[in-house]
């Protein structure tokens, strides 16, 4: 199995997918703790209308990344404006930009009929063919994200927790969410090619709710959510090596499967907790 | 003694709809005030003006003599809200809750330091929840849940509180213990508190001033001045409720 590190290009995966591995769980808790989890489903459909607009206007393939990434940053832009101005709950608000965003995406692909650039690698990833310009500006993303939510834990947390109150305490409460948006929005361009559109969503989402089901403190869901994320990442990449299988799709299910493991030894301990309380004789 | 907070002709408005009329109120250091009336009788609203969270479409808000748009020592207010985040389950400990209270003294992106955890520990003492610190607040009871609010606020060294109806879904043992540890505050460490309520009949016992609002300030004074069954009246309509539950 150690084989597999021989190859440049597995260790290229390997790094890439570590890097989103940790990030995307750490963003993916306030995500989930604010009702938002389908927000980085969102900004990753709207990622994609980048892409397709990248191919449409011909731009070369080192530029594509990059303009995936703008077109991310706008979208995380009009759904804080969103959020703001109209108030919608988050479920009306998510599905209204995701819908914008696939519509887009759709019409551009359209348009770029004829390019040779494989869709199904933004749609579904393809982790093992990351160049390293793109590793280069993944691990640029990855970093500057974790930098940035290491320096602002606190206020997030508090934001996350209780908005109000963080407005209260005089925390620049606006700036702050559209900052976390925007970090959101690169982290999920970043993504793309690795899990692709369609599971980026899913390495934000599922450690977290595996997490959420042991931890007994918010510093606790952060660290099992990204403990998990990186666990899975590796074995998910180690199983698509070995079976010649999806690499995002072995990473989410490898996701699923921790989260299936744990949910079901909670189960069985309050089950069994259950059976040892009750009085003999019943 | 210093005006902690006053309000001078405050209206507003949400949407053509009129919450509050003309409403003017100070309060001076020591004060501990409760501010009652009916459901829908702009209470929060007027709190939300307190706190910066709506601006009035008349009139002016003044903190500790500075207008409220030029405020900036929020660390010297309080806020206990109708415990917030809890409807999701929020992983958070204790001690994590209570840490919030010190983030705006400590400013973005900086740590806290051994003095704020030095704080929040005080805070927790006084509010005698030193020994549950890592337990997570969901496991708590109501009263204890409302302590650890408490705690996040005074964790702040704040010199005035404001607390929007805090004693909802207590018990009246819980309630007991949670005016008294009030009145702690108010008394020895010479806090000044606002508190919402609807209860008029037991907050009478505890707070040296009361406010009467419907839509405008209906009467404010002592507690023996105001809580009497024809202002009572005139605040709830204790009439026109006696003729709805006739049947």
């Amino acid at each position: 199995m150690l084989e597999m590190f021989h190859y440049d290009f597995i260790i290229r995966a390997l790094v890439a997918g570590l890097a989103i591995g940790v990030v995307c769980p750490a963003l993916g808790v306030f995500l989930v703790l604010r009702r938002y989890s389908f927000m980085a489903d969102t900004l990753a459909h709207i990622s994609l209308a980048g892409v397709a607009l990248g191919l449409w206007l011909g731009a070369a393939s080192a530029f594509l990344p990059l303009l995936t990434l703008l077109v991310a940053l706008l979208g995380a832009l009009v759904v804080d404006r969103l959020r703001v101005r109209q108030k919608l709950s988050p479920e009306a608000l998510l599905a209204l930009v995701m819908s914008g965003g696939l519509a887009l995406a759709v019409i551009f692909f359209g348009l770029a009929r004829g390019s040779a650039l494989d869709i199904t690698s933004y749609l579904f990833g393809s982790l093992l063919t990351v160049g390293p310009g793109e590793l280069r500006l993944i691990l640029a993303v990855a970093g500057g994200v974790l930098v940035l939510l290491t320096l602002f834990y606190k206020e997030f947390y508090f934001i996350c927790f209780d908005e109000e109150s963080a407005r209260v305490a005089g925390l620049p409460v606006d700036r702050l969410n559209l900052l976390f948006m925007f970090m959101v929005a690169l982290t999920v361009a970043a993504s793309l090619r690795v899990v692709g559109t369609l599971l980026v969503g899913a390495l934000m989402v599922i450690p977290v709710l595996s997490a959420l089901l042991v931890a007994g403190s918010f510093r606790q869901v952060v660290l099992i959510s990204v403990g998990l994320g990186m666990l899975a990442t590796l074995l998910g990449l180690t199983a698509s090596y070995q079976g010649g299988l999806a690499a995002g799709g072995c990473i989410v299910l490898t996701a699923l499967f921790f989260f299936g493991t744990i949910a079901g030894a909670k189960t069985l301990l309050s089950l069994g907790r259950r059976f040892h309380r009750r009085p003999s004789g019943q | 003694m210093e005006t902690v907070l006053e309000l001078r002709n405050v209206c507003f408005a949400y949407h053509t709809q009129a919450v509050l009329e003309d409403v003017s109120l100070a309060m001076r250091t020591g004060d501990f005030l409760a501010l009652i009336g009916p459901n829908g009788s702009g209470k929060t609203t007027l709190v939300k003006l307190l706190l910066g969270l709506l601006k009035p479409l008349r009139g002016k808000v003044f903190l500790f003599g500075t207008e409220i748009g030029k405020f900036r020592d929020w660390h010297r207010v309080g806020y206990v809200p109708q415990k917030p985040g809890l409807e999701n389950n929020f992983p958070a400990t204790v001690a994590e809750v209570v840490a919030a209270g010190r983030f705006g003294r400590v400013g973005p992106g900086r740590r806290l330091r051994r003095a704020d955890w030095q704080a929040v520990e005080a805070a927790l003492e006084v509010v005698e929840l030193s020994h549950l610190r890592h337990r997570p607040v969901v496991q708590l009871s109501g009263g204890q849940q409302q302590r650890v609010f408490i705690a996040r606020a005074l964790a702040g060294e704040p010199e005035l509180l404001i607390l929007d109806e805090p004693q909802v879904g207590l018990d009246e043992y819980a309630q007991d213990n949670f005016y008294r540890l009030l009145k702690y505050l108010n008394r020895e460490q010479k806090m000044t508190l606002l508190m919402v309520s609807h209860d008029t009949g037991v907050v009478g016992r505890w707070v040296n001033r009361v406010a009467c609002l419907n839509r405008t300030l209906i009467c404010h004074g002592t507690p023996g001045e105001i809580l009497l069954p024809d202002n009572l009246t005139r605040l709830y309509g204790t009439g026109v409720r006696a003729v709805a539950h006739r049947h």
